[in-house]
This record gives structure tokens, sequence and C-alpha cells, in this order.
């Protein structure tokens, strides 16, 4: 359990650390706001309706699709080692496994699903 | 020392309050995260009894627990994206098609 | 020192769940449930139970979480006045979790729970009340230990790990190992669920294009 403690140590000082320096500036630096200041940045254009607009379904089925190829990966470790102690016939199974999937993958692409338009 | 009175404890809690919030909320969203959260609760029992069995197959059944979720919620949140785009909402109240 | 981590894990943990369940802004309930699962993962950690925990992180926060605010952001038009209603009658609902909690610890460490149980060997060993067990550090309650060893381990303390010798790999191996021999047929048909996911969330969240987008695409091309 002690193999952990650094990586803990870790945890608390990168949300530490991520918690004090967005706040910092807000705590410290000076606040004279105008009209202008409290207004958008959008790259010296003027900003368009409002920022909490709804995004395009096309990004969400990547990232539905991105879930089902994550589990792929994860399985994927386990298997990476212990494979040399099981030989070949895991590697049948792995393969296996992975042409199923491939085969899904190949339906969607044929379908268009991964096209923007 | 940690034991297994506390994980079993902690996944009570855990899904008790799973439970209470597919009760009582009514988006669609949020019963899906409740039902992750109660998914969860069991996923911790199942390691917590794992450990104090001195055995590694709970943890592959949390495995198993963990793909069969991810699944579930591509495919279910694919559900909700198609009845909002049929119906424009997600309240389950509004959702009453089926009722009898 | 490990009590103190183990406890901010599990605060972590239920107060996510809880901000989860209860509370009326959507986003903040998604941002709460990130809570949940890293503080879950912190508790599979304090478990011996590493790769799970990198698992948790991968598929849990890196995807699952993700996805749900995609559905947030494509399902609620924040613009419009009551985003979330919360129409339950909540005291019913109060009620009933409670007595959840209560039937799960009666079953966890109630009396019904009194039994003998039958070790390996085949010896009965009454056993009065296996929740005595529980309440004992990881190290002392290995289930098959003998009563022996148990008595001793409870005397003189019991060294802090059991299964995870320093430097070890972690569980990683030892789950490849089951998931190649005991749990083959899972695992391939897990390949096969994960196949129908795919092609399932494919087809429904797809917008299937009208006659006419696809003839202007047609001739668009």
């Amino acid at each position: 359990m002690s193999n952990y403690i650094p990586l803990f140590l870790m945890l608390v000082i990168a949300f530490g650390f991520g918690a004090i320096m967005a706040n910092l500036s807000k705590w410290i630096g000076p606040k004279k706001p105008t009209k202008e200041k409290l207004s958008t940045y959008e790259s010296g254009m003027e900003p368009i309706g409002t920022t909490r607009d709804r995004i395009s379904i096309k990004y969400y089925i990547v990232a539905m699709l991105f879930i089902i190829f994550d589990i792929e990966i994860v399985f994927l470790y386990p298997w990476a080692v212990t494979f040399d102690k099981i030989g070949v016939f895991a590697l049948g199974e792995m393969f296996l496994f992975l042409a199923l999937l491939f085969i899904g993958y190949i339906y969607i692409l044929k379908k268009g699903a991964l096209q923007w338009d | 020392m940690t034991s297994l009175a506390n994980y079993l404890i902690i996944s009570a809690i855990l899904f008790s309050i799973g439970a209470a919030g597919v009760l009582f909320r009514r988006n669609a969203i949020i019963i899906f995260m409740c039902i992750e959260l109660m998914l969860n609760a069991v996923n911790l029992t199942l390691i917590a009894f794992s450990q104090f069995l001195g055995e590694q197959s709970g943890q592959v059944l949390v495995f198993f627990v963990m793909t069969v979720a991810a699944a579930e919620a591509a495919v279910g949140l694919a559900i909700v994206i198609a009845i909002y785009r049929n119906k424009e909402t997600v309240h389950i109240d509004d959702l009453n098609l089926l009722k009898g | 020192m490990f009590d103190l981590i183990f406890y901010i894990f599990a605060f972590i943990t239920v107060v996510g769940a809880a901000v989860t369940a209860i509370h009326r802004n959507i986003v903040y309930a998604a941002f709460a449930l990130l809570f949940t699962f890293v503080g879950v993962a912190g508790l599979y950690v304090m478990a011996n139970a590493d790769f799970l925990a990198v698992t948790q992180m991968m598929v849990y926060v890196g995807g699952i979480l993700i996805l749900l605010i995609f559905g947030v952001m494509l399902t609620n038009r924040i613009q419009s006045a009551n985003i979330v209603v919360n129409a339950g009658p909540k005291p019913v609902v109060a009620i009933l979790s409670l007595g959840l909690l209560a039937i799960l610890c009666a079953a966890f460490f109630g009396p019904s729970a009194t039994h003998s149980e039958k070790s390996k060997d085949g010896k009965t060993a009454s056993v009065s009340s296996w929740s005595n067990y529980t309440q004992q550090p990881w190290a002392a309650t290995q289930w098959n230990k003998d009563a022996n060893e148990r008595i001793l381990s409870e005397k003189f303390g019991a060294p802090s790990e059991v299964k995870t010798k320093e430097g070890s790999s972690g569980t990683s191996v030892e789950i490849g190992k089951l998931l190649l021999s005991d749990y083959l047929l899972p695992f391939e048909i897990v390949s096969i669920v994960l196949l129908v996911a795919l092609i399932g969330a494919t087809m429904i969240a797809r917008k299937e294009p009208t006659l006419e987008e696809e003839a202007l695409s047609e001739s668009l091309s």
C-alpha cells in the first residue's frame, strides 16, 4: 500500500495547484470592471447569441463510439501482460475479440456514421 | 486499517443514494447518473469481498460489470437523444405513451 | 495514515453521490459524479485493486461521464426556465431509501447472517456472526485461514499486505490470467456485446437523412 503514497501526494498536489491557480487571479488581482471588460472575449468579434448553446449531434456519436473502443483498449492491457505466459492461444483469442469489433467498425464506417455531414 | 465493514457501509450508502435519486429525479439523464452510482456501489462490494476472500475472481467480475455499464451508457444515452429528438423532452413524466 | 486517506476518499465518494442525487442543476450533478468516480477509484486502490482503479478512471471518468455531459448539453435548453424539476414525493423517497439502507446494513451485519460456515477441508466451523470478522483489518480476515492463524494474527497484528508484494506488477497479471482461462467465454461474449452496442448506439443516435437531403447530397456530389 505504501507504493501508492507518491500517487496520493501527486493527486493532492495536482488538485490543490489547479484550485489555487484558478482562483489566485480572482483573489489578488485588482478589479475595475467596465462594460467592455465584462463582455465575452471573442477574438475581437461581436459575440452573437449565448454561450450556452447546444452542440452538434455529430460529435456525440464520435464520443459514443470512443467509449466502446475505450473498453476494447482496457481489455488489451491484462492480455498484454499475460500474453507471453499463455502463448498462441491467447493471441488467437484476442484476434477473435478484435475481429468482432472490427466488423462493427467497418459497418459504421460503411453506414457513414463517422462522416461529418 | 480499513476493514470489510467500512467498504460495505460505504457501498450500502452509495447504493441507497443511487436508488433515492432514481426514485425522485425526473430527468432521464440524472436517472442514468444514479444508475451508474448504484453500479459503482455494487462494484465496490465485489472488490471488497474479493480482497476479503483473497482471490481475484471478483475483480474480473467488476471488469465485466464496467464493460456492460459502458455499453449500457452508450446505448441508453443514444435512446435518450432519440427520444429528445422526437419529443423535445427528457422529463420522464412526459414520456408516458406506453401507459395503459 | 491509511485510515485517514480511506476516510477522505469515502467522504469524497459519499458527498459526491449525494450532490449528484440532490442538486437541481444538472451540470453540477454531473460534476459531482466526477468526484464520486474518483473517490471510488481511490477506494479500489485501498482494496489492492490497482488495475481496476485505472480502468475506473479510463472508462467512467474518461468515457461515461463525458458522454453524460454531452447528453446534458444536447438535451437541455438552458435558457428555458425550469431545467430540472424535482417533482417527486420527497419524504416518501427519503423513507424508502433509508429503509433500503437499513435492509442492506441488516443483511451485511445483522443477526440473520448467523450460520455455520463449512470451511474448505470439510470441517464445520461454527461462525457465530460473521460480522465479527468483517470488523477486522483485511490481513486478519482471510476467509480460509485456520482459526489458529486467525487468532495469532489478531493477537499480534497482521502484515498490512496480503496479496500484493512490494514491487509486484499489481493485479493486472492475475486478471489477465483469469480472463484468458476461467473467464474465456464471457470474454468473447463481451466482444459480441460491444459489437451490438456499437451498431445499436450508432443506429439509434444517428439521424436518418430524409429523402430530400439524400437527393440533395447526391446532386451535390
